[in-house]
């Protein structure tokens, strides 16, 4: 089922002036619209309604804005001129950098297409429609860039019940993950479970407590579907309690008046920030229990007064805790109150399960990796590189190829549409047999550096004109790589891991420190940032304990000829954004 | 193309932006009978104060004169109707239900003739480029 047809699809309107705006006002009123104001509830029952001017975007930054706050948006009218100042106006990704500068008259009549392109880089999938016509498109001499997901509206454009027919055309073809979310539940029952109870407690105003262990994907389960898909208009805010000095968390979750304490100022907390949406507490089970006890009024009253205040504000927040420590427990040692851990709602909690406990999924997992790794930053740009020294189309996406298989991740592609991952049976046993201590988030990093490390190979290859044109369409994850991945993988083995041979054999090592020297994580963190910090600080280190020896390096991340591994090694140096000292 | 070539096509497309769609924005979601107020007064808005102050055929003279392409080149027709469109105006604000249909009629046949000189040029383009 999709997320349309259990609620009114949620339109974003982009577009410079007020008439799309004054026109859904009046005529379009099935739909709630991502609004970049902070009140509750659909745009039908805001006060603010008459003269409303907050419930669309006018230019890329707010499109942007909009985007992050609303993450179940279904579909998006894009308008294509945008009559505004040169500063507003943003240039599309593929801009030729040796073409002709093009006028701003010109800027300003394909705006649209390159606020397409951003939208693209962010939300791949999500349904555009662009009011716009083909004959528009080619007087203007600009490409269609149309993408299946894109739409001209053409002549519907202002004809509000032809539009209305064209967005619910768009979305019944539209193939955004289920529930207007990009969380991966894959196949297997634990998941199917959880993915169950999600979904009802989601739609709940009822607190929800999300347990697992790290890098399970807690955070992300919040925000991707308990906050995507509670229909609430607000933002999804989180606090990572550990991350704060405990004399501060209070302040933080709660907000402060002028000389509350040393250094105070009047300033709204993370309750009153998510007003209208949702708060996810990450670690709640670290909190003092001075601040246990007024989160526990908060969730009681629903009113959140300010350190140094004595009014109390009405909130409206949904609340999520995530923690990977036992709260029964500590509500035992008399560390968490039994009290606050009643209003936690356990009883309906959901608990994420370990990845060792699900291997059914790590297809679905890898092919969602695969694709994201290369969908946009720097690693798109190592993707671009390598498809132009290839003599490949531009465009092709990343897709996973897992052996016994046909692709993944890009199912929508045809073959000549995508460039594959190929995970041979033997790279994928190796896998499977890892315990993943870190769970998802060590999948993912381990999946990403393959491919990057891979496909810098690659890029070489192509650069010496090595690879021949049959060849240029697949890259090799070969089994040796992964191998040599886990067993450098830091992390210390889950309790209760299956090791396998390839896995972590140190059993002392899960007491060790879980950073031990490497830069924190934290739940806000996208996957794919955490993999690059990771590995650039993986070659920091080992370049200062060579001296900068290249090919050592190599022999320490590699198999195979070190002298010849060592250009691969520099050369991911290099992207890492790390520079040779002199 | 050449440059009056080049002209013609952004003033079609300027013309096609700036007063077709703006001018049938409320008129091609008029309901047949029962018209709500609020839609009056966004039928009067796209007609007689399309671009903020200045109505539909202002915009339209404006737009032509910008472009320094010479009027005979462009279909007659827009013009025409944009001129008894501005006719209307007095009957239209006082939301006389005849005037208000003769202008909802008006208003779509200025759109779709814009369209059409898109339309033309686009063709007219093809035909260049295979010859």
């Amino acid at each position: 089922m999709s997320a349309a047809a259990r609620r009114p699809p949620k339109v974003l309107l982009v577009d410079d002036g007020e008439r799309y705006v004054e026109l859904a006002h009046a005529l379009l009123r099935d739909y709630t619209y991502a609004t970049r104001c902070e009140l509750p509830g659909p745009c039908w029952t805001c006060a603010r309604r008459p003269g409303c001017t907050l419930t669309h975007a006018h230019d890329w930054g707010e499109t942007e804005q909009a985007l992050a706050r609303h993450r179940d948006i279904d579909v998006v009218l894009l308008d294509m001129h945008f009559e505004l100042p040169e500063e507003r106006l943003v240039r599309t990704g593929s801009d030729d950098a040796t073409a002709a500068e093009p006028t701003l008259a010109r800027r300003r009549a394909l705006q649209g297409l390159a606020i397409l392109a951003r939208i693209r880089a962010l939300r791949p999938a999500l349904p555009v429609i662009l009011m716009t016509s083909t004959e528009e498109l080619r007087l203007r001499g600009a490409d269609a860039a149309a993408d299946e997901y894109v739409t001209l509206a053409g002549a519907d454009g202002f004809d509000a019940r032809a539009l209305g027919l064209l967005v619910e055309r768009v979305l019944a073809r539209a193939t955004v993950p289920a529930f207007g979310s990009d969380y991966e539940f894959g196949q297997s029952p634990a998941m199917a479970r959880l993915r169950r109870d999600a979904l009802t407690l989601a739609r709940t105003s009822l607190p929800v407590l999300i347990t697992g262990e790290p890098g399970t994907g807690k955070s992300a389960l919040a925000e991707q579907v308990l906050h995507a898909v509670s229909g609430r208009s607000g933002p999804f805010v989180t606090v990572d309690v550990s991350a704060l000095p405990e004399g501060l968390v209070g302040a933080e979750l709660f907000g402060s008046a002028r000389g509350a304490f040393s250094g105070a100022v009047d300033r709204a907390g993370r309750f009153e920030a998510a007003q209208g949406g949702t708060l996810l507490l990450d670690e709640v089970g670290n909190l003092s229990l001075e601040v246990q006890r007024m989160l526990l009024m908060v969730l009681q009253e629903r009113r959140v007064t300010r350190l140094g205040e004595h009014h109390a504000r009405p909130v409206d927040v949904k609340v999520l805790a995530a923690t990977n420590v036992d709260l029964r427990e500590a509500v035992r040692q008399g560390r968490f109150r039994a009290d606050l851990y009643a209003r936690l709602n356990p009883a309906a909690g959901l608990t994420v399960p370990p990845l060792r406990e699900r291997r059914e999924d790590l297809p679905a997992l890898i092919a969602r990796t695969v694709y994201e790794t290369f969908a946009q930053g720097p690693d798109a740009a190592l993707l671009t590189s390598y498809l132009r020294a290839a003599g490949l189309p531009p465009g092709l996406r990343a897709r996973a190829r897992l052996a016994g298989e046909k692709g993944l991740g890009a199912e929508r592609d045809e073959p000549k549409q995508a460039l594959d991952f190929a995970f041979s049976e033997s790279a994928l046993a190796a896998l499977e047999r890892h315990g993943f201590p870190g769970n998802v988030r060590e999948l993912r990093l381990l999946v990403a550096n393959a491919c990057l490390l891979s496909l810098s190979d690659a890029l070489t290859a192509a650069d010496a004109g090595r690879a021949s044109a049959g060849e240029a369409r697949t890259v090799p994850i070969p089994e040796r790589l992964v191998d040599e991945l886990i067993a450098k993988s830091w992390l210390p083995p889950a309790r209760g891991a299956v090791r396998g041979s390839g896995g972590v054999a140190d059993a002392s090592a899960g007491e060790r420190d879980e950073h031990d020297g490497w830069p924190p994580v934290t739940p806000r963190d996208q996957p794919r940032d955490v993999a690059r910090d990771l590995e650039r600080h993986l070659y920091e280190r080992l370049y200062a304990e060579t001296d900068g020896d290249f090919e050592a390096m190599a022999a320490q991340l590699l198999r195979g000829d070190a002298r010849e591994n060592a250009r691969r090694v520099q050369l991911r140096f290099n992207q890492l954004g790390l520079r040779v000292r002199s | 193309m050449t440059s009056e070539r080049e002209r013609l096509t952004d003033l079609a497309l300027t013309l096609q932006h700036d007063v077709g769609k703006y001018v049938t924005r409320a008129a091609r979601n008029l309901p047949a009978t029962d018209i709500p107020a609020a839609l009056l007064d966004m039928l009067v808005a796209d007609l007689y104060q399309t671009d903020g102050a200045q109505s539909a055929l202002s915009v339209y003279d404006a737009r032509l004169a910008a472009s320094g392409v010479d009027p005979a080149q462009v279909p007659p027709v827009i013009r025409d109707q944009l001129v008894v469109l501005m006719s209307l105006e007095a009957e239209v604000r006082a939301h006389h239900g005849a005037s208000v249909e003769q202008a909802r009629a008006l208003a779509i046949a200025v759109d779709d003739a814009c369209r059409a000189f898109v339309r033309a040029l686009g063709e007219n383009r093809d035909d260049g480029a295979s010859s």
